[in-house]
């Protein structure tokens, strides 16, 4: 069985998954939104490799995949086109206290030209406990940054409280950590105002 | 030990029993050791004797682990906690061998300018950053005394939902609290930053705790040969 089965599986079972964090919750307000955020449409979103931010790296996890290829589907879902993106020239180097105290030469300096929507995520935590059962937490962050302006649209974290009792949840221990982290991205994201997807012009309608 | 909290959703006496047996469990198995970075040497591997190290007042922030929120501070003792970690950062400076300052008994001397002015800017030093508004505190103490080391030091105690059962999917949670220390050794008056290290701790502690003092242990005396250990 995959990894990526275990967690469908795990997310079955634990009721967790996308579709919960990323378009049935309702919004909540994050740590950080800009006033003018809704002032214009932000499409598309370059999404730029992950960061790493864990102390405990003891839990192997496929950062890429389970928060970028997590995030485009919930950012789509809530009315964000997103791309995945390759880095800027800080690739690699760049930390989450570095971000949330970017300044604007440094928020323009993030990410491929070109790109002025950049959204990272980085994973803060995750862990996995077994008992009579098992459980799983993880701790995400995000921040979405205009790159021509320079400025912070949006911060906030998300976290995770997976797990399930008895044998069932014994059996799942090694899945925890994949659903809590694609739990926690679903919070993470739940906090980003959906936005209204534009009308496209019917076919045949006159040009305006 | 840990702050009285409700459990969520338990109700049923007898089913209660077994899922306090079962959180119990499960919280248990969340107050690991602590875990340092992999690679970190000791604070003492980059002083010399002929080093001055000024100690700035540890930075103890207490915070909701979901939204940043800030919590009462003396619920959780983090005066305790605080000095602890003053304790251990100044500890770790004089096992150095270094001339140590303790910005906590610098009222009156030569220090005190520098220590205030980045008392302000202690949280992002001891992670690593150095903010443009330190710039003016570490250069203020290099005219004291020049090629002067600034040891800072954080914990950010995130206090998370409690664990919980429920008795009817059989769903368990366990405690996410963590608490994060962190320690940096910054130059002046350039502000590059000489040391730094963190230490994870998977629960809110007390300041008696032995996985604090170990924490402790681990963040200034590192996880590399020839730590403290």
């Amino acid at each position: 069985m995959t990894p990526r089965l275990r967690a469908a599986i795990a997310a079955g079972v634990l009721g967790a998954g996308l579709g919960f964090g990323g378009c049935g919750s309702t919004w909540r307000p994050p740590i950080f939104l800009a006033q003018d955020f809704s002032d214009g449409r932000i499409a598309p979103i370059a999404i730029l490799p992950p960061v790493d931010a864990r102390i405990d790296t003891s839990i192997e996890v496929e950062l890429d995949e389970q928060l970028r290829g997590d995030a485009v589907k919930v950012l789509e879902r809530r009315g964000y086109p997103a791309v995945l993106s390759a880095a800027g020239a800080d690739a690699g180097t760049v930390t989450l206290d570095e971000l949330a105290s970017a300044d604007a030469a440094r928020i323009r300096a993030l990410g491929p030209p070109g790109a002025r929507w950049v959204m990272i995520l980085g994973l803060v935590d995750v862990s996995t406990a077994l008992t009579f059962g098992s459980t799983g937490n993880a701790e995400v962050a995000g921040f979405l940054f205009d790159t021509e302006r320079g400025v912070l649209l949006w911060r906030d974290k998300g976290v995770a409280q997976v797990g399930q009792g008895g044998l069932l949840g014994m059996a799942l221990v090694g899945a925890m950590d994949e659903a809590a982290i694609q739990t926690a991205v679903g919070h993470l994201l739940a906090s980003l105002p959906i936005q209204a997807v534009p009308p496209t012009p019917a076919a045949g309608a006159p040009p305006r | 030990m840990h702050p009285v909290r409700s459990a969520g959703v338990m109700r049923h006496p007898r089913r209660g029993a077994v899922a306090a047996l079962v959180l119990v469990t499960a919280v248990g198995g969340c107050t690991a050791q602590p875990t340092t970075r992999a690679a970190a040497a000791p604070a003492r591997a980059v002083l010399t004797p002929a080093s001055t190290v000024l100690v700035l007042r540890p930075v103890v922030r207490i915070e909701r682990l979901n939204d940043e929120k800030p919590l009462t501070g003396v619920e959780y003792g983090a005066e305790a906690l605080g000095s602890s970690l003053s304790t251990a950062a100044r500890g770790a400076a004089i096992a150095s061998g270094a001339t140590v300052i303790d910005c906590a008994t610098a009222t009156g001397s030569a220090w005190e300018p520098s220590c205030a002015a980045l008392a302000a800017q202690a949280a992002p030093l001891a992670r690593g950053v150095v903010p443009t508004a330190a710039g003016g505190g570490l250069a203020q103490l290099s005219t004291v005394q020049a090629d002067a080391v600034v040891l800072a030091s954080l914990l950010v105690a995130k206090v998370g939902p409690a664990a919980t059962y429920n008795s009817f999917s059989g769903q368990i949670t366990s405690d996410p609290s963590t608490a994060l220390l962190s320690a940096a050794l910054v130059g002046a008056p350039a502000g590059r930053v000489l040391w730094r290290n963190d230490a994870l701790l998977r629960t809110v502690p007390e300041a008696n705790d032995t996985a604090y003092q170990e924490s402790l242990r681990l963040l200034f005396g590192g996880a590399a040969p020839g730590g403290d250990r």
